[in-house]
């Protein structure tokens, strides 16, 4: 997939501004505060259906406004192309719509027009609490798999009952356990699949990335991901999950809350068999998070037979030089890439050559280029 | 603000409390009745007023009717040992629709929902225990789809299976007549876990 164009209109400090992309490397740069980070923001809203940023749709309209819409024109591997728009009102919310056609439910599009983020908020990923990471696993999935998509939806809305039952049985100091059983039922039921899948996305992963890592790493380190579910599985899913809630009865009730299922896994790294969260510099986990992200690229596009854009926030500032050059690089080679940066000089030669690129000049929510 | 007169003005407040019914809407419904003839304006009045004043619930099935109980559940000719569970009166009418079930309903009146503070003493389950004494085989449990439909048929199965009662509930799938290529992942991936030999 690549996008041909974009227009941003009253969208963060942009009134109004058009771009046409490369199929290239588009290297977007300009001061701090300027609006670079918010064009990669108007691509994920065409491609995602929302902001990379988790910011609340409310906050994207140019100040003082209510409203927004981002244009653009999508065209697929097989030279496809869509017109996608997203508009949003302060009252009627935001609607999406493709060529012309409105969108009602998100998963009817997500994973049509795939795109791998790499922004500064992804440096949680490996050092960061689990639920960055079940995050990861959510969204990769979710651009893969619509039914996974709609299975972690109706995952989360079972566990909110159940948290409900638990804690209003804690409140009042009466449990109907005739009520929670059948909650019960339907956490595991929906649970064990949101697992069973993710489950299979880390084996599927682990690939992936331990040949993107070596493409980082020119040594013998092995590097390591496991799916570490919230207990124990030594049977099948489904009878594990059931048994750790019996085991675990008493306890919920105390706390007002499920305490076992899909909601409390993590995923973990190793290097060598050792765990990395303990012991690993702060340029190890800098390269898990380029290598888990190149992966994930090479994952989704394996998956629906789709290249992903690449968007790449201010990753020459977060990471040191040769490993922004070597992704940027990589993955040019491969699909479309946009990359913001304050400066043209952080970019070289080598860079550059590689394949068609295009700078677009960023200054007060406004595109400037030099030599059109 | 109040243009014209107050009486319309209560007319088109009133209409807009209506579902799916806006201020706009409201305004075109109270200026069309203003134009229409006094004998439809007292037919529509005279209508609202019947809804209320003659429709009360079955005693038995708990859905809505004139008469108690039912016609349905007052027909003979239909199978009364057979039980078709529906979260609303509008199910009922959707089932009815296609002539294939002749047994009688239960409407429990919506589905387990603690975030919405429903639990089984919101719903008609006493009512629907009640009415198993007497000689009921089957009860089809005909939730919707959702995750709230899917708990309430769990609860009411591990509540009724004890009993010695045959229970079942609908299958999912793919809606007949459309191509397959059209269903949503989430209904092929349903239809595939409840494929049946041929």
């Amino acid at each position: 997939m690549r996008v041909r164009k974009v227009q941003l209109t009253s969208f963060r400090n942009h009134a109004e501004s058009s771009l046409e992309f490369t199929g290239g490397i588009n290297f977007i740069t300009g001061a701090n505060a300027q609006g670079k980070t918010s064009i990669l923001e108007a691509l994920s809203y065409v491609c995602l259906t929302k902001s990379f940023l988790q910011q609340a749709d409310a906050t994207v309209p140019k100040f003082g406004g209510e409203r927004f819409a981002v244009d653009a024109i999508l065209e697929t591997d097989k030279n496809i192309v869509n017109h996608v728009r997203v508009a949003f009102d302060g009252a009627a919310g935001k609607r999406y719509f493709l060529d012309s056609n409105e969108v009602r439910r998100s998963a009817d599009v997500i994973g049509m027009f795939p795109i791998v983020v790499l922004s500064p908020g992804d440096f949680a990923l490996t050092g960061g609490s689990p639920a960055e990471r079940r995050k990861f696993a959510d969204l990769v999935l979710s651009q893969v798999s619509r039914s996974y998509l709609e299975e972690v939806t109706e995952y989360r809305r079972a566990l909110k009952q159940r948290n409900k039952i638990l804690l209003d049985g804690k409140l009042s100091n009466a449990f109907d356990g005739d009520l929670l059983s059948a909650w019960t039922d339907a956490l595991i039921a929906h649970g064990s699949k949101v697992m069973a899948r993710r489950e299979k996305f880390v084996n599927e992963f682990q690939d992936a990335f331990s040949a993107s890592y070596r493409s980082l790493v020119d040594s013998g380190e092995v590097p390591g991901l496991r799916y570490e579910p919230s207990f124990r599985v030594e049977t099948d899913i489904e009878s594990d999950f059931r048994k750790a809630i019996r085991e675990l009865g008493r306890a919920e009730r105390a706390r007002g809350a499920t305490l076992a299922g899909p909601h409390r896994d993590d995923i973990s790294f190793t290097l060598n068999g050792m765990p990395l969260k303990e012991f690993a510099s702060q340029g190890q986990h800098k390269t898990f998070l380029v290598a888990m992200k190149m992966a994930e690229f090479g994952y989704i596009r394996g998956m629906l037979g789709e290249t992903p854009a690449m968007l790449l926030d201010d990753v020459m500032t977060e990471l040191d030089y040769s490993r922004a050059t070597r992704v940027i690089q990589a993955v040019g080679t491969l699909g479309q890439a946009f990359v913001t940066a304050t400066d043209m000089l952080s970019f070289d030669d080598k860079m550059l050559d590689a394949r068609e690129t295009k700078f677009h000049f960023v200054r007060e929510g406004s595109v400037v280029y030099e030599n059109a | 603000m109040i243009y014209t007169s107050q009486a319309l003005e209560t007319l088109i407040g009133e209409f807009s409390k209506l579902p799916g019914i806006g201020r706009k809407t409201a305004q075109r419904l109270a200026l069309h009745l203003l134009k229409a003839e006094s004998e439809d304006a007292e037919r529509l009045a005279a209508a609202i007023l019947d809804v209320k004043r003659r429709i009360r619930y079955c005693s038995v099935c708990l859905n809505i009717t004139e008469k108690d109980p039912c016609s349905i559940c007052s027909d003979a000719g239909r199978d009364h040992a057979s039980i078709c569970v529906v979260e609303d009166p509008s199910d009922v009418i959707a089932l009815e629709k296609t002539n294939e079930f002749h047994g009688v309903y239960h409407v429990l009146g919506g589905a387990l929902s603690p975030l919405e503070g429903i639990t089984p003493d919101q719903l008609r389950v006493r009512e629907l225990l009640n009415r198993l004494r007497g000689g009921v085989t089957e009860v089809i449990l005909a939730m919707n789809p959702d995750v709230e439909g899917e708990a309430t048929t769990i609860y009411l199965g591990n509540l009724l299976k004890p009993l010695g009662i045959r229970v079942t509930r609908i299958a999912r799938g793919v809606p007949v007549g459309g191509d397959l290529e059209f269903a949503d992942e989430a209904t092929l991936v349903r239809a595939l876990e409840g494929r049946i030999v041929v």
